[in-house]
């Protein structure tokens, strides 16, 4: 947890919109997603910003349905890794029928 | 000899010797290090954690090839926590700024992490739990040099009781070994239950205090359709047990000459259908096998049970398409899913509820979320291409619940346009309130079948917890205002016309069957391990004369209708006492 690092990189404000939230999947598929960049990933809700690529981290976020959550990333490919980290959160984890994840025959 | 109570959740009996599974893991010691010593300390930390993820890959690859993806699917959030870069973080400060020993770093790290997941108080994170459980065992067996909960080498039949079966352990079984267990929690839908079922394995869950009860190395005998558990049988008991274990070798062998192909009819030649329950996509190939004809019920909770995902659309599709195509030629029945009661999914926040089995459950969870049904419907209505898909919703008490599950497949239809498949999917109810029984006629023109599911209509009819061991004798799917009940259904459809099946596991006790062919139900679905044995007891019966001890009689208890019935099944030679699946000794 950074808590009172100097904040700094892109950043980005999403809303999360899957009905159930950030739950263990949609979790498990943002630390996944982080883990392929090299920067540094951080994800915040509120006053309490986690590593973006533990588990346990996104998990203690609890983020449910409707809450924005801000992702920014520090270091190689910062700003490519919050547009994809962003699009991931926006698109519903691939969850939500009306959010277009879904994948068609 | 001593007895003790659990829920029955996977059936059959077994008599075997108790290997007791500690899972708590032993208090780690306190214990610092020299600020030399640092970095071996750090390497001996990364080696565990090297060796922790190498073991969850190789589980992971033996549980796929043994069970499938979707089996194999439920080691990938422990994976992620080995990797964890905080816990990492937290444990190698622990060792580089408090002097500790690595096992000492990272325990007291899990600890946080434990404390953190439990503040957060959401019932997904909590169930979270048992996974960080897993992970802080693994790792500390390699820090500390503990044996992994192992089954030892050997022969003996072997009944596993433990508080919990973790998941990595209930994967790797091998039936021959192991030939049942005994937990203290867990429910019927449970993971590892779901494994019990696929080895063909009983289970009692739900056994308070079945560590305290059942001492390690004494022989037990389990029955996994009762929820009975014998400590140290009396020769009488295994004596008794032996005789099934022959009597049940010699139905085998008759059974193998039973050609699967050959139609199900009664001995007064009344065509009978009989169809499979299955849990699992790879499944539906087994009930072609046995000769089944088509899938009756095919549960859809495995996509979720234990797997703490939701499943996506395509996940789901792959899962359908799969159950039709494996039956190009007869009907697959997806039941949508049956969550709340004891199915709780790890991914939804389930309400704490006094009565879970009045609450929210099944088609109210559904309807109350429809993004999670709009995405089964559609993968539902997309597989139907492939083969004679149908859907049942379970947990009907109104016809607004139809209706409006109607026009979410009609959604569903319009939104896929040009690529939906022609036709419109089938959509039937499971009959298993009161409401729905008493509104029958109403719901008829709404529905194009209908399923009796007999357990839940028995617990709400006598107002009985199916999974209270207490009460286990108060449950009886043949109590007289059940059998009204089922006469209704009967009564009903017929003025209908409306195609009915039973789905529930009546049918699948050979008096249980026999009464429900005597009330005039002629389609069936069974779960796999009693298939075979019920179409010989469907065989051996005669329509005509069943109907007349049933029409008849007016039994004052079940155990009336199930001495007579019974005795009638013992006259025409297709009852052995006990036809329930025997493994052991």
């Amino acid at each position: 947890m950074s808590g009172n690092e100097i904040e700094s990189g892109p950043a980005r404000h999403v809303t999360i919109p899957n009905e159930l939230g950030l739950h263990a999947r949609p979790a498990a598929a943002f630390v996944k997603l982080s883990s392929r960049f090299d920067c540094e990933i951080y994800i915040a809700k509120g006053d309490l910003e986690v590593n973006g690529k533990s588990i346990m981290g996104v998990m203690m976020l609890a983020a449910e349905c409707g809450s924005t959550v801000r992702i920014r990333a520090e270091g190689p490919a910062a700003a490519e890794a919050v547009e994809a980290l962003a699009a991931l959160v926006e698109s519903g984890f691939g969850e939500n029928y009306a959010g277009g994840g879904s994948v068609r025959a | 000899m001593s007895t003790v109570e659990g829920i029955g959740a996977a059936p059959g009996r077994a008599l075997g010797r108790v290997h007791r599974l500690e899972a708590e893991a032993a208090p780690v010691p306190h214990r610092t290090i020299a600020p030399e010593e640092v970095e071996a300390e750090v390497r001996r930390f990364e080696q565990a954690r090297a060796a922790a993820r190498e073991r969850l890959e190789a589980l992971k690859t033996e549980t796929g090839d043994r069970f499938g993806p979707y089996d194999a699917g439920m080691f990938e959030a422990q994976m992620l926590m080995v990797d964890d870069p905080m816990i990492e973080e937290g444990t190698l400060a622990y060792i580089r700024e408090n002097y500790l020993a690595a096992e000492r770093a990272f325990d007291l790290q899990m600890l946080e992490h434990r404390v953190r997941l439990l503040d957060s108080g959401k019932t997904m994170e909590i169930d979270r739990l048992s996974d960080l459980h897993d992970v802080r065992h693994r790792v500390l067996s390699t820090l500390l040099d503990l044996p992994e909960p192992e089954i030892p080498e050997g022969d003996e039949p072997l009944i596993l009781v433990a508080r919990d079966l973790p998941p990595s352990l209930a994967a790797r079984l091998d039936a021959a070994r192991v030939v049942g267990f005994v937990t203290e929690r867990g429910s019927r839908a449970g993971h590892s239950v779901l494994i019990a079922k696929s080895l063909g394995i009983p289970a009692v869950v739900g056994v308070t205090a079945a560590l305290e009860a059942l001492p390690h190395g004494c022989r037990a005998l389990i029955d996994g359709r009762t929820g009975r558990i014998v400590c140290d049988p009396d020769e009488p008991e295994i004596e008794a047990f032996r005789r099934g274990v022959v009597r049940l070798e010699a139905r085998r062998e008759r059974l193998v000459e039973a050609s699967p192909e050959r139609p199900t009819r009664t001995a007064d030649e009344v065509e009978v259908t009989i169809q499979a329950n299955v849990d699992r996509p790879d499944e539906v190939a087994r009930a072609r096998t046995l000769g089944a004809a088509g899938v009756g019920l095919f549960r859809s909770e495995f996509l979720v049970i234990g797997h703490r995902e939701i499943p996506s659309e395509a996940e789901q599709y792959e899962a359908y398409r799969m159950a039709v195509e494996a039956f190009p030629d007869r009907e697959v029945v997806l039941r949508t899913f049956d969550l709340g009661g004891d199915k709780f999914p790890m991914f939804l926040e389930m309400p704490r509820e006094e009565n879970p089995y009045l609450g929210w459950r099944a088609i109210r969870v559904c309807l109350d979320l429809p993004d999670l049904f709009l995405n089964q419907l559609r993968a539902a209505v997309r597989a139907s291409a492939h083969g004679d898909l149908k859907i049942l919703i379970p947990f009907v008490t109104s016809v607004d619940e139809i209706e409006r599950t109607r026009a979410l497949i009609g959604r569903v239809y319009d939104e896929l346009g040009e690529a939906a498949p022609a036709g419109r999917v089938p959509l039937g109810i499971m009959v298993e309130t009161p409401a729905a029984v008493e509104l029958l006629d109403r719901i008829a023109p709404h529905v194009d079948f209908v399923s009796l599911g007999t357990n839940d209509l028995t617990q709400y009819v006598l107002a009985v917890d199916r999974g209270n061991a207490k009460l286990a004798a108060v449950f009886e799917p043949l109590h007289p205002a059940l059998l009204a009940q089922y006469r209704r259904i009967v009564r009903a459809c017929r003025t209908h016309d409306l195609p009915v099946g039973v789905c529930g596991e009546l049918a699948g006790d050979p008096v249980g069957l026999a009464v429900l062919i005597g009330l005039g139900f002629r389609r069936f679905s069974i779960s796999l391990s009693t298939l075979t044995e019920q179409r010989e007891v469907a065989r051996g019966v005669v329509a005509a004369e069943l109907r007349k001890l049933v029409d008849g009689a007016d039994w004052e208890d079940g155990a009336a209708c199930r001495a007579e019935v019974a005795a009638y099944l013992e006259d025409r030679g297709v009852f052995e006492g006990d036809a329930a699946r025997l493994s052991g000794e």
